[in-house]
């Protein structure tokens, strides 16, 4: 077990004390086989990452732009006063950074993870187990308004620049 | 050969021995997921209608490559001389490219098999004109060269939509399976379903890493030709 990942190292006075005997026993087969299917990803779930911080990547710079140009519109909104314009770059570059909040929290998600069912199923921890699961709902959330967030940029976008929307002029 | 262990027929525990201190870690299990099940319906209904789209934009340029690029090619070299020609053409066309520039090189190759410049078609032919203007046609693909590589363009796309239509629909109905196995862990303490439901959860991910791929490759694919 030395030869383990640092993550995956038991803990001193780690495990699960709640039950004894047979049911604590059923309770580690249960945490082992639950957390087998997805700790066996052992290649897929690192590309997911990999792939999730290459597209984070993406959108941090588009992030960064979408910021600048909320200033820029912003100094101009206190020069000319109000337009619809306005409103709506203001609305999807919210958005944009929404997005990739929320895309920089489903990644970390997924680390953790990752790396809790591995340890769930390397020491048939129900406790890890749980914690992973909760881990589950978490990236699904993030992972949720990461696509609202999207399907809201193209709609403001479409609003903004109809020729981009192939429904608005057919 | 040793048998390849299945997950779900070799269960290493009956369903009947199960003690209530395993039942009640099986539903408090699931129950930590089953927390978060609008985000999950939410993705995927998402997913799947997402994964339509994608099919029936692989249809539409399907359609371009077996019906309006020949069509195209055949206008290139023959000239296009009814009304239903320039129809078809030209409004299939503007079903996936831009309206203006395709109306304009509809425009031109009117005038071209003749010659007669624009009077042709606000004259006697002026029907070759409605038609251009009713099926509103796109692409600038007259040449034969353009005509090549708007083809390889849309069996691109075509493949591409093909394969991200099937893995969205594919993660949408896996999450929906998903979520409804743990649904029933957590209200019957089914240990059964807890395990079918991690299984459809390595598959969700296989299905996301898949869509990534193809949709990266599509992109470099896209820069490369």
């Amino acid at each position: 077990m030395d030869k383990l990942p640092s993550f995956l190292q038991k803990p001193a006075g780690g495990g699960d004390a709640a039950v004894d005997g047979e049911a604590l026993a059923q309770i580690k087969e249960i945490a082992f086989v639950a957390s087998r299917p997805v700790a066996k990803c052992k290649f897929i779930i690192p590309l997911l990452i990999v792939l999730c911080y290459i597209i984070l990547t993406c959108c941090t710079l588009v992030c960064s732009f979408a910021l600048l140009l909320a200033t820029f519109f912003l100094l101009d909104f206190f020069g000319s006063g109000f337009s619809a314009d306005y409103f709506l770059i203001f609305l999807i570059c919210s958005l944009i950074i929404c997005a990739t909040y929320s895309l920089n929290k489903a990644a970390e998600a997924l680390v953790r993870l990752y790396k809790n069912y591995t340890y769930a199923m390397t020491w048939k921890s129900s406790k890890v187990l749980i914690e992973a699961n909760e881990r589950v709902s978490l990236l699904f959330k993030n992972v949720g308004i990461f696509l609202l967030a999207l399907f809201f940029i193209y709609v403001f976008f479409a609003a903004f620049i109809p020729s981009i929307a192939p429904i608005s002029y057919h | 050969m040793a048998k390849k262990f299945d997950i779900i027929t070799d269960l290493p525990l009956e369903p009947d021995g199960i003690l209530p201190e395993a039942k009640q870690f099986t539903a408090q299990a699931a129950e930590s997921i089953v927390r978060s099940q609008n985000w999950i319906r939410l993705f995927s209904v998402a997913a799947i209608l997402a994964g339509v789209i994608c099919l029936i934009c692989s249809l539409s340029y399907l359609y371009t490559l077996v019906f309006v690029l020949p069509t195209l090619s055949e206008l290139e070299n023959n000239g296009a001389s009814t009304e239903s020609e320039y129809f078809w053409s030209s409004g299939g066309l503007s079903s996936f490219l831009d309206n203006a520039p395709t109306y304009v090189v509809f425009f031109d190759t009117a005038l071209s098999p003749s010659g007669e410049g624009t009077q042709r078609l606000t004259g006697q032919e002026a029907e070759l004109l409605l038609a251009d203007n009713v099926g509103n046609a796109d692409s600038p693909a007259i040449t034969q060269e353009e005509i090549t590589a708007a083809r390889n363009e849309a069996l691109l796309l075509v493949a591409f939509y093909l394969v991200e239509g099937i893995l969205l629909m594919l993660l949408g109905v896996t999450s929906w399976l998903m979520l409804r196995k743990y649904q029933r862990a957590a209200r019957f303490s089914d240990t059964k379903a807890l395990l079918q439901g991690s299984v459809y959860l390595g598959r969700l991910f296989l299905f996301a890493a898949l869509i990534l791929v193809t949709f990266l490759l599509f992109i470099g694919c896209a820069i490369f030709f």
